[in-house]
């Protein structure tokens, strides 16, 4: 159990890296998501939906360790 | 459109404060939807409108915000074995439909009457459907409550049943959520309405997870969670038409995203420790309190379109701000009963280990 949360520590810790970074090149990119994203195109428009994939996909394994390492986890009768 | 995309070009600049109000609007918001599928958004336009972002922009961004946070939902409540896929593509594609319907008429309201007009029309729409869906749902919660059926299996009501007898032959589908076929000429136009009512009120869940539960029979648990994914289907369509016109703030939409993904996960595990009676009793709550939020802004509005009222400046920014305050309250009510069951829950399964 407590190697579990170890493991899952460590993923978070990492996963956690990634989505700050993801963040921190979003909200250093400011002038340029004001300037060119007001004026759209069909690329531009499967960069926002690819940003937000990527951005789920990412942040959402981080936030589900995030709650699991706190043993915020489901139900004993909803685990396998 | 082109005139609303000479509005988008307002993208704004964002302070710390302003990110971390989101963050947390966001967050509470998440938690909400996690629970019972939809909620939050009724929030996030006005929460992101209230720091200056132009109305559309703030529609369309947080649109962007829903549909991943949908799908890590939907992911997630799917592990729980509350996800009915086809259910949610069948209903989301013809959510779309009334996505998009929903959005004509909101212009068409918007060129003809004006600001004014278009919010007048809103608000009604909120206090119509909150009215009868959310007295429906509440009513029925405490009905549960009173003959102390908590504990039973839910019972189908006779609209659903009477649903489930019919066989129109070539329409029918199998529903894994309802272990039975039913007519997709049914499923239509209930996908529709949620579109309509999403385009409209932005929580189109407030009409898709009680027409789950009541007209097709499907369980509590898995209507909200199979609402996720009709969220995200309609998110997803309606972002790309928000983006094609350059409405979309990324960084909104992504600030957002970082509290709701932690706000959904929360909610999502809140799922597996409640009875099922709790989703209606928290949707039910929320929709009764948003309803006395917007019921006083339509003094308001139509002062603003001289019908009836005469209202002073001052009086309809009190009534504005008492109507966010409690739209505040509603969601705050929503993830307090969330979170209280959750420690509940936990508590309970300790004490039988």
């Amino acid at each position: 159990m407590k190697k579990r949360i170890k493991n899952q520590g460590a993923k978070m810790l990492i996963q956690g890296s990634v989505v700050f970074f993801l963040y921190y090149a979003l909200m250093t990119k400011q002038e340029v998501i004001i300037n060119e994203f007001s004026h759209p195109d069909f690329f531009k428009t499967v960069l926002i939906i690819g940003i937000a994939f990527l951005f789920s996909f990412v942040h959402g394994k981080f936030t589900h360790n995030f709650w699991d390492v706190l043993g915020f986890e489901a139900s004993k009768k909803y685990q396998k | 459109m082109n005139d609303l995309v000479l509005e988008a070009s307002n993208f704004i600049d964002l302070n710390v404060a302003e990110i971390i109000y989101l963050f947390v609007v966001g967050f509470v918001g998440g938690l909400v939807s996690g629970f019972i599928g939809s909620g939050g958004a009724f929030v996030l336009t006005p929460a992101m409108m209230g720091i200056g972002v132009p109305a559309l922009v703030a529609v369309a961004s947080n649109m962007c915000h829903k549909f991943p946070k949908a799908l890590v939902g939907a992911l997630k409540r799917a592990k729980y074995g509350q996800v009915d896929y086809k259910l949610g593509i069948v209903v989301g594609i013809s959510a779309e439909a009334g996505v998009l319907y929903g959005a004509h008429i909101q212009e068409s309201i918007k060129a003809t009457f004006g600001e004014a007009g278009s919010n007048l029309y809103v608000s009604a729409a909120f206090v119509l459907v909150l009215a009868i869906v959310g007295g429906f749902v509440m009513r029925d919660a405490i009905k549960t409550y009173r003959n102390g059926t908590i504990d039973e299996k839910e019972v189908k009501t006779k609209l659903a049943q009477w649903i489930q007898t019919i066989n129109i032959p070539g329409t029918m589908v199998y529903f894994k959520s309802i272990d039975a076929k039913i007519s997709v000429l049914f499923t239509i136009p209930l996908g529709f309405a949620t579109g309509l009512l999403a385009a409209t009120i932005a929580v189109g869940g407030f009409v898709g997870v009680p027409s789950m539960i009541y007209v097709m029979g499907v369980p509590s648990l898995m209507a909200s969670a199979t609402e996720l994914v009709v969220a995200f289907v309609m998110g997803l369509g309606g972002s790309i038409k928000y983006a094609l016109h350059g409405l979309v703030d990324i960084r909104l939409a992504m600030i957002i995203l970082a509290g709701s993904l932690f706000g959904i996960q929360l909610g999502a595990i809140g799922t597996t420790y409640v009875k099922p009676f709790m989703i209606k009793v928290v949707m039910g709550s929320i929709m009764i309190i948003v309803l006395l939020s917007r019921l006083l802004m339509v003094p308001v509005y139509m002062s603003q379109l001289d019908i009836f009222f005469d209202l002073t400046e001052k009086t309809s920014s009190l009534l504005s701000k008492t109507s966010f305050a409690i739209m505040i309250f509603a969601l705050a009510v929503g993830a307090f009963i969330v979170l209280f069951s959750i420690w509940k829950g936990k508590k309970e399964e300790e004490a039988t280990n």
